[in-house]
């Protein structure tokens, strides 16, 4: 009755593991990029307040 | 620069490759099966070489020896002429009398040897409840009456 | 916005799991092909999604050509990528389900292969966008060769009609006289149609998630190259 069904598991299996392997890596590299712009942006402010005490001085 | 090359060499291998399968694409696509009657029709222009033939099984006409592997059917497109088909291999589990199948192989006189035998499917999709159905017309017919 | 993809991404995983249960629990075995006629719950909605997500990067890059706006650009980017993985997915499933009926994974007619077509050309697409440096250069010429890629599908659809193929003719588009007639008992139909529904939404949230990245990337870019100077 449920001739072929090996047929039908492999292409749910093929695209359901796909797509967790396509979402973990898209999330994974907006966690890295986020973790980036924020550290640079950190950067960028402490340089320019450095800047401006001396400045000031 | 050189990360650059790659991607340039890459995409030219791409636009190769595209282009090759374009080329023997369109040869094969456009006519991926000829059918019964052109290839009746001149049959020295199709004599020994490789092809492909759509067409329907004609009904009552398969013969399967499971001990020899061997199938041999007509089809047809029109229920008038035929092109008996030799087929030395597997029958397909889906193959049935009145369905659609693409033949590749070469006519051999008047007879078709195949080395490969694709069941087409059609675009219809059916439940078995013929006897749902047949209620429910025998329900509609009382109505109508 | 985080909110909305969180909402999306949720709401259309259930759905796709509710939708793959309706098709393996409830659904009647279909006639002529029998159980494997369950992989089109996984192909139709594929290819729908597919078309869509191409038509999006269509809209987007005759967008970002005349408008010359970056965003347009990184949903046009975005949603190639997502277009790319879904046709990948069209092919593979296709050639299961090809297996399994036609009894080949593989053949060269016309659906088939101007479907692996679309699938090199937006390859290419990619391989474009990492050849050019100049951000502004890149996103032109990927929207010119974005819009060209878009052509194909039309000849896609049609190819079953047009040219001799292996491959059948569209069951849901099905005309009847006039008439939109998908050849398909309404139980075996409605939950092609809820899947197509939900697997739509499902590409909306890839596609917002992938957005939002593009954008974080383009960021990054400006924050480093200001840092060089």
């Amino acid at each position: 009755m449920l001739i072929g069904i090996e047929y039908v598991v492999v292409a749910y299996v093929i695209w359901l593991f796909t797509f967790v392997c396509y979402i973990f890596m898209t999330k994974r590299r907006l966690k890295i990029t986020n973790r980036a712009v924020a550290a640079l942006e950190e950067k960028f402010t402490e340089s320019s307040t450095h800047s401006m005490t001396e400045k000031n001085k | 620069m050189k990360t650059r090359n790659k991607f340039v060499i890459g995409g030219a291998v791409i636009l190769a490759v595209l282009i090759a399968l374009s080329v023997q694409g369109l040869q094969e696509m456009t006519v991926f099966f000829y059918t019964p009657q052109e290839v009746l029709a001149s049959p020295g222009k199709f004599e020994d070489k490789t092809i492909r033939i759509g067409a329907l099984v004609q009904k009552g006409s398969v013969e399967w020896n499971a001990q020899a592997i061997q199938l041999s059917f007509k089809i047809t497109e029109d229920g008038k002429k035929f092109i008996p088909v030799f087929y030395a291999g597997v029958k397909p589990d889906l193959f049935r009398e009145g369905q659609g199948v693409v033949v590749e192989g070469k006519m051999k006189g008047q007879r078709f040897e195949a080395n490969q035998l694709l069941v087409k499917h059609s675009e219809e999709y059916t439940v078995e409840t013929e006897h749902k159905k047949n209620k429910e017309d025998y329900y509609k017919s009382i109505q109508a009456q | 916005m985080k909110k909305i993809i969180f909402l999306l991404e949720w709401t259309s995983i259930i759905g796709l799991l509710a939708c793959a249960l309706w098709v393996f629990l409830k659904l009647p075995i279909e006639a002529s092909q029998g159980f494997p006629q369950k992989i089109m719950y996984l192909h139709v909605p594929s290819v729908i999604t597919t078309y869509l997500a191409f038509f999006v990067v269509f809209v987007f890059s005759i967008a970002y050509l005349w408008k010359r706006e970056l965003m347009f650009d990184q949903i046009a980017k975005a949603s190639a990528e997502v277009g790319l993985v879904f046709c990948a997915l069209v092919l593979i499933t296709g050639a299961i389900w090809g297996q399994t009926t036609w009894g080949t994974y593989w053949v060269w007619d016309a659906r088939l292969t101007t479907t692996l077509l679309l699938f090199l050309i937006f390859m290419g697409y990619f391989l474009l966008r990492m050849s050019v440096n100049d951000r502004d250069k890149e996103a032109r010429l990927a929207s010119v060769l974005g819009i060209i890629g878009f052509l194909d599908i039309p000849i896609i659809h049609k190819s079953v009609e047009w040219w001799r193929t292996l491959h059948q003719p569209s069951t849901l588009f099905k005309v009847d006289s006039g008439e939109a007639k998908p050849s398909m008992p309404s139980e075996l139909l409605y939950p092609l149609l809820a899947t197509i529904f939900v697997m739509l939404a499902f590409y909306l949230f890839l596609l917002l998630l992938r957005f939002q990245t593009e954008k974080r990337i383009d960021t990054l870019n400006q924050l480093l190259a200001e840092t060089q100077d």
